[in-house]
């Protein structure tokens, strides 16, 4: 983990900048280069979150003018159930709100430097799966690729090529080695050559699998019937935890 | 596991847990342990009531820790084990329920599942998924949260492999699951998936009541019927 996209929302200037200071400590022992927003209220916060995984980490205060914290809170759960949501605030009355939003901590203030810090450690060493990322050397360089872009990674020759849904990455490592290293259970693999993301799954198509991208990839006779109910549970599962 | 000192609310957290599984159509074992326990449970329940304080298994993603306490307050404290939810004494159904669902993956094998063959390929559908069940002409279709599901069985055959206490027949050809029934009307019951089905003159009130019994077990009161 070398970036990590933190915002602090919290009305209070003063407590915004101790927070801030607190964090980019922690961060720089860590070695980990923080990319830190300050927002002054839930709607300027809700405002700059567009997108899920746009931050990684978020600090909230309760009490703000306008949309309180906790509101504030389950609008960003909309739009990203994987953040790591840490309530930092001096009321000691929402402990078990903060559990339906699913936070990952509750800071009551005044705290000190180590009870950030122990958020903070909780908080890595919990990242999410879309968050986890495979290292790779590909094309010369040294590669940090997130497990939620890619699509599917098949065998040609002597390497693998991970597609993604912006490029195509050539790497010399064998696709068990990669498969093990991605040890995630949203990829599949259905065929001697290929092991794909389940996410990027259309459909089934007689002894393919039709991927976003429009290419099919095969199913391996040995494994079909696994693969297929494997597949067809994944989906269930999925739903499961979106109901 | 459940580790909690006192008898009653332990046997009423078993009891819910017990129809938990009866309705979500899961089989787990529900173990009652009176100290840390010396393997890694799979979904411990720990009373921060009780004279023990609970074990640090830094809830992670093969395990779900679940810290109860009649006293709000205690969520707070409750962040040094980074439980996987914090529940208030008594726990009611619908706090169970939903608390159970966030760690879904860690039970997901135990549910209990029907078997159907369509388009000759073998499938183990969870019966939660099963919305409902439509006999046709060459067998019957199964719609479920996914995907909708075609097979050679005939719907009474099918019907008798379902379990009672959430699958009810509605109308000669609709077979619909109770825990997914959004509303129910006079003449018709509407479905998670906004399907509106009518209720067979001779089935409304068998429908009723049990639906009634089912709203009962599964909210604690028979509001939705």
């Amino acid at each position: 983990m070398s970036d990590l996209s933190i915002a602090i929302c919290d009305d209070l200037a003063e407590e915004r900048a101790k927070l801030a200071k607190m964090v980019l400590h922690y961060c720089k022992q860590k070695g980990i280069t923080p990319h830190l927003k300050l927002f002054s209220n839930g709607d300027e916060l809700l405002d700059g979150f567009r997108r899920p995984g746009q931050f990684q980490i978020v600090f909230l205060d309760i009490y703000m003018p306008g949309r309180s914290g906790m509101e504030t809170a389950r609008r960003i759960r909309t739009v990203d159930r994987n953040v790591a949501l840490l309530f930092a605030t001096n009321s000691q009355d929402h402990g078990m709100d903060s559990f339906e939003v699913r936070a990952a901590d509750y800071l009551v203030k005044p705290f000190q430097e180590e009870e950030v810090a122990r958020a903070l450690d909780w908080c890595l060493t919990h990242l999410p799966e879309p968050m986890r990322c495979l290292s790779i050397y590909a094309e010369g360089e040294e590669r940090e690729l997130p497990l939620c872009s890619i699509w599917y990674i098949d065998v040609y020759g002597h390497q693998c090529h991970i597609h993604t849904q912006q490029e195509t990455l050539v790497t010399r490592r064998g696709l068990d080695d990669l498969e093990v290293a991605i040890d995630s259970s949203d990829f599949l693999r259905c065929h001697r050559s290929y092991l794909v993301n389940m996410n990027y799954i259309q459909g089934l198509e007689g002894n393919h699998f039709r991927m976003s991208d429009g290419n099919l990839i095969p199913i391996g006779s040995t494994y079909s019937a696994q693969t297929r109910n494997h597949f067809i549970d994944w989906t269930y599962l999925k739903a499961w935890n979106q109901i | 596991m459940v580790y909690m000192d006192d008898v009653e609310e332990r046997s009423a957290l078993c009891q819910k847990l017990q129809t938990w599984m009866e309705l979500s159509c899961a089989s787990l074992p529900v173990q009652i342990v009176h100290d840390t326990p010396q393997e890694r449970p799979f979904i411990l329940f720990w009373d921060l009531d009780s004279h023990l304080s609970p074990p640090n298994l830094a809830s992670d993603w093969d395990c779900a820790l679940f810290l109860c306490s009649s006293d709000p307050q205690k969520a707070i404290d409750s962040y040094l084990f980074h439980p996987t939810g914090f529940l208030q004494k008594p726990i009611s159904m619908d706090k169970l329920w939903n608390a159970l669902l966030r760690c879904a993956p860690l039970w997901w094998t135990s549910l209990e599942r029907l078997e159907v063959m369509s388009e000759r390929v073998r499938m183990q559908l969870p019966y939660y998924h099963l919305i409902w069940a439509e006999g046709t002409r060459r067998g019957c279709l199964l719609h479920t949260t996914c995907q909708s599901i075609s097979t050679r069985e005939p719907l009474y055959q099918l019907e008798q492999r379902l379990p009672e206490t959430v699958f009810l027949r509605c109308q000669r050809s609709f077979v619909i699951n109770l825990c997914h029934v959004h509303q129910v009307t006079n003449s018709s019951v509407i479905l998670s998936d906004g399907t509106e089905l009518s209720l067979g003159r001779g089935n409304k009130s068998d429908l009723l009541n049990t639906y009634r019994r089912f709203c009962l077990l599964r909210y604690g009161d028979a509001r939705k019927g």
